[in-house]
Order: structure tokens, then sequence, then C-alpha cells
């Protein structure tokens, strides 16, 4: 277990065949762990592509690849809850990231009375548990017609974009020099463009992590959208998951022509229409893993 | 800018000085506050009033979400909380799963960020797919873990039983539940290794090299630096995950297909106890004491945190800042 860290010296020279030797042990190890971390993806792939009795039959692969099975589950519903998932989530994404900036901008950058009590102020709410205010917002959001919209889920996100973002971007603005926008207010820009000027550019490292996870947080959030969506043709793509597949199985039904009239919901159909779900993130995860990363470390060096 | 060159002129007249006093108050703030103006709001908003009006409704014994909240009283919904076996149930299950999972978690997050920094070819596609589970909505997770641990057909069983062990009844029995929940909530683990690695990253190097040159093997190196060095990363974890295990609900929920607590409620969780009160509110007129309970669990985190931070002697922080 020598060199356990990328920080680690070469303090001892082991032989060349003594080190490949490690090198296999270790390789042999993360490779083991990395397909049982891999489990709940492979059962979604191979059960994705079974047909309805053998997904539920505990089969390990399929018979015969039923590919079908992703054009069942790209049907119109799917479509619409897709639909709305989609204006939400871009609508975070595009919103938060600027948000969350601008506020730390004004924490970092400008100096006012009474910021260090809001700074904290932010901070606290961080510990309010979600669901204590969620009965109160779910009485009010029915009031003022709100239920069933996609404003719940985007406008008190708007406001602020978070207080973890807003701390991350104040801690990413901070190791901003500010001789730069001296300069500037001397060439005679205000705040405001001293922000979008140079610090919103700037700031892309962390504007790109809060966009990632915005968008995974955003896009597999079920809680919200259970509350504040109680009509079908609103679902999110995740509720509408929830709603639809969380039942007991119903099996695909034909008319007599042999087209598709109901989707069933038998694994086999859970899991294309998981895979549906699962694909964007990964892609998205894939692309972005090093700003990922990143972005983790900007918020772990110290508090 | 009229109000700037009001403050020029200020000297000359009591008057205009009062005025002036305003202005040079907004001329030094004012660029600060609008910029903090969205959060503000949003925290006054969305946080701050419902908060306030969740802990109005919590001393109503009648309220129904709907019609105004009637019949206030100071200890009624504290009195029902005591008298109602399911929330202590909730409590005791939410506890359990709390002081079980959270060091386990941390260790095992720890070990695995351990494993995951070494210098070999390919690591970070290792990395990667371990990581991979985490970005799995859970919902469609829950459904694949559902499936997966299913006692006649799951994946899990067959395996069991293949080699030689007897099928385990994963979510069919109430002993048998809560262990289930916390080994499938081991596959998120990849979040807090991301957490651990960016925290090895900082490490400086020196530090190794002068241990290994006073001798240090892989234990005293683990013991007197790596770990020490990571204290405020431990920190960290230990807070938020006390914080997120209290309010466990997503990942039950979609376990149990929408079933509640499962068997004999042995995984039913505090936060879902909320909202099963808050789904009845209107024919149970038990909205007001769905957000008793909300309160209790903020007292109960706030606390829990406080005394986190307060015995937070022990976290290294470097020694310039």
């Amino acid at each position: 277990m020598r060199g356990h860290t990328s920080a680690a010296p070469r303090y001892k020279v082991n032989s060349k065949g003594k080190r490949m030797a490690k090198n296999f042990g270790f390789h042999v190890a993360l490779a083991v762990l990395s397909l049982i971390f891999l489990i709940p993806i492979f059962y979604m792939i191979t059960t994705s592509l079974m047909g309805e009795v053998e997904s539920g039959s505990g089969a390990f692969l399929p018979a015969d690849p039923q590919w079908q099975n992703y054009v069942l589950a790209f049907n119109s519903k799917f479509l619409n809850w897709f639909k709305n998932s989609l204006i939400v989530v871009v609508i975070n994404v595009v919103a938060i990231p600027l948000s969350a900036s601008f506020t730390a901008f004004g924490f970092t950058r400008c100096k006012f009375k009474g910021s260090g009590v809001l700074f904290a102020v932010i901070l606290a709410t961080m510990m309010v548990p979600g669901v204590v205010t969620q009965i109160p917002m779910y009485v009010i959001y029915v009031k003022i017609g709100w239920l069933n919209t996609i404003l719940p889920l985007t406008i008190p996100a708007i406001l602020g974009g978070g207080a973890g973002n807003i701390f991350l971007a104040r801690q990413f603005m901070r190791t901003i020099s500010p001789t730069m926008d001296e300069a500037a207010v001397i060439d005679g820009a205000n705040r405001f463009q001293v922000f979008f000027k140079i610090y919103l550019p700037l700031s892309a490292p962390v504007l790109i992590y809060m966009m990632i996870t915005t968008f995974t947080g955003v896009f597999n959030d079920v809680v919200g959208p259970l509350l504040y969506l109680r009509r079908e043709e609103s679902y999110t793509l995740a509720l509408g998951i929830y709603h639809q597949f969380l039942g007991s199985y119903t099996p695909t039904m034909y008319d007599p022509d042999g087209n598709v009239t109901v989707v069933g919901t038998f694994p086999n159909i859970r899991m294309a229409t998981g895979m549906y779900m699962l694909i964007p993130c990964a892609i998205v995860f894939f692309i972005f893993q090093k700003q990922l990363i990143d972005g983790i470390q900007m918020g772990s060096v110290k508090g | 800018m009229e109000q700037t060159q009001l403050t020029t002129a200020a000297g000359f007249s009591p008057q205009p000085k009062k005025r002036g006093k305003v202005a040079e108050f907004f001329k030094k703030n004012g660029a600060g506050f609008i910029f903090v103006t969205p959060v503000t709001l949003g925290i006054l908003i969305f946080t701050l009033y419902p908060l306030i009006s969740s802990l109005v409704f919590s001393f109503s014994l009648t309220y129904d979400g709907i019609n105004p909240p009637g019949d206030f009283s100071l200890f009624g919904n504290l009195e029902r909380m005591f008298a109602d076996q399911e929330w202590l149930i909730s409590i005791r299950n939410t506890v359990i799963y709390t002081v079980i999972n959270v060091p386990l978690c941390l260790v095992l997050s720890f070990a695995l960020a351990m494993l995951c920094n070494v210098k070999i070819k390919g690591i970070g596609i290792y990395r990667m797919l371990i990581y991979l589970p985490c970005v799995m909505s859970v919902v469609v997770s829950g459904i694949a873990w559902r499936a997966i641990t299913d006692y006649r057909f799951g994946w899990a069983n067959q395996f069991l039983t293949a080699i030689g062990l007897q099928p385990y009844p994963f979510l069919t029995q109430a002993w048998s539940s809560m262990p289930t929940l916390i080994i499938v909530g081991l596959w998120g683990l990849g979040g807090g290794m991301v957490l651990w690695l960016s925290q090895l990253k900082n490490i400086p190097a020196e530090l190794y090299e002068a241990a290994s040159l006073d001798g240090a093997g892989f234990g005293t190196r683990l013991l007197k630096i790596t770990i020490p060095m990571c204290t405020p990363m431990i920190f960290y974890n230990l807070v938020m995950n006390v914080i997120g295990s209290f309010q466990t609900f997503a990942n039950v929920t979609t376990l149990t297909a929408g079933g509640g607590g499962g068997i004999d409620n042995s995984i039913l969780f505090y936060v879902q106890k909320i909202y099963i009160e808050y789904n009845t509110s209107f024919s149970q007129q038990s909205m007001g004491y769905a957000c008793a309970l909300s309160w209790v669990l903020f007292v109960v985190v706030a606390l829990l945190t406080g005394v986190i931070f307060k015995s937070s002697k022990w976290v290294y922080y470097g020694g310039d800042d």
C-alpha cells in the first residue's frame, strides 16, 4: 500500500518487477470494485433489453435483445414529461450559477453594512430541513395558483441560487486579484460592469461546476415535483417514472392489428425509461468529470 | 448622482447634512445591497416566512391546510407525538440508521479514496466507474435495487444461493430491511470518495517525504499525517451527513415502492412520517401536527450541528489562513 497518495514520494526504489506486481494487484482490486459498483447499471442495461416475462424472472442476460423496448418507452407521455423536465432543468442550469455568482460578488467585492450577518444567515439556511419550509410553501402555492406549474421548482432557486453555491462562488472569487477591478474602476466601469465583464467570465470553472451539479440535481429530483406537481401532464420525468413505475406490473396491450395501445410497466420498460434518465446525466458526468472534481476541490479548500 | 453632489455640499447647513449622511450610506453600501437583494428576498420569502408560519401552524391542533388554523395549544401537538407509536418508531429508525450509516460511509469512502489515490494507469476510469451510481436518479436506482433484492427472482439471492448461502429476505422481513437499506446505500460511496480525493490532493508532499526519511511506515503516515490533515473534510462530512441522514426520504420511499415504512414500519423514517401526516392533513386535520413534527426535526438538527461545531477542536485548518 505504498504510494497511497498522489503526493507520495519515491522514497524507496523498488525493483521494476516488484512495482509491476503491486500495480497489477491494484488493478485487480479496482477492477473488481468497479464491477461491483456497476451492478445496478448493468442490471438496468440488460433488463431493458429483455422481454416482459423474462425481465421479471431474474435472468442475467437477455436471450434475444428487444431493442423495441426503447421505442416503446419513448412514447407521448414520456416525451411530455421529458419536455417538462427539460424546461425546469434549463431554467435552473442558467439561473442558479448566475444568481449565485451575482450574490457572491456582493459579498466578495462590495463592502456593505451587515454583510457578515447576512452571510451567516445564508449559511444557516443550509441547516433548515427542506420539509420544514415545504409544507407552508405548499399552502401558499395552492393559494396563489402555483401548484402544477414549474414556478415552485424554479423561482426559489433563481433568487440567490442556494447557499452552497453562493459559498462556493465566494470562495472562488476571493482568489481573483482585486487589482484588475481597480483598474476597471479607474477606466470608469461600475460594479455591475466589473461583475459581468470581469468576474463572471473569470468564474467559468466554478460556474461549470454549478451547472453540472444543478443539472443532475434538478433532473433527478423527485421530492420537489412530488409535492408541487399533482397533475399527470405537469409531471417531470423523474416524477412520472416514480408514479408510473412504483406500482405493480402491467403488460403492454396491443390492438388487433398488433399496434401498441398501452405501454406496459414490466421491468424491461421501466429500465428502458430509466436508461433515458441515466444517459443524459452519465454523458454530462463523463464530459465534465474533471471540472466536477476541481469544483469539489474549490469548495473543500479551507472553510 | 444628485445625492452624491448633495454630500459634497453637506457641510454648509444642518438640513442637508442628514440627507447627506443617508446618501453617503447608500453610496458606500448601495452596490453591495443591490447584489444581495435577490438572495435576501429569496430567504425572506422562501425560508424565513415559511419557517415562521410553520411554527405558528405547529401549535394548531385542527389545521387542515385550507381552513384557517384554530384550536391553538402550547403542548397539544407535543403530547400527541409522545402518544404516537409511529412517530416513536420513526425516531428509532432514523437514529439507528444515522448512528450506523454515517460512520460506516465516512470510513468506507475514505478507504475507497485511499485506494483510488494510487498513481497507476487508468485510475481515472476506475474513479469514474465507482462514482457513476451517484448520477443515477434515486427513482431509477430505487426501482433497480428493488428488483435486484427481490426475494425470489432478484440477482442478489441468486448469487447467494449460487455460492451456497441461504437466500436473504432483503425487504420482506422487518429485521432485515434496515441492513438492506444501509447496504444498498453503499453504492453511493463514490460521492464521499470524490470529496476525500480532493482533500488528499491538498496534503503537501513534503510531509510524506519528511516522514519517510524518518522511516515512518504506511500506518504511521496514515495516523500522523493523512488523517490529521483530513480533519476539515471529516468535520464537513460529519456535519453534512448527519443533517442529510436525518432527512432520509427519497431513497427509502423508492426502495419500498412508495409503501411507506416497509414491513412493520421497520424502515419508516422521520421525514416519511411527516409526509404521511401531511398527505392526510385534510381528512385528519393534521397539518399543524405535521408542522410540529418538522419543527422538532429542525431543532434536533440544529442542536446536533451545534454540538458537532462545539466539539470541533480536533479540526486542523493549517497554519496559514
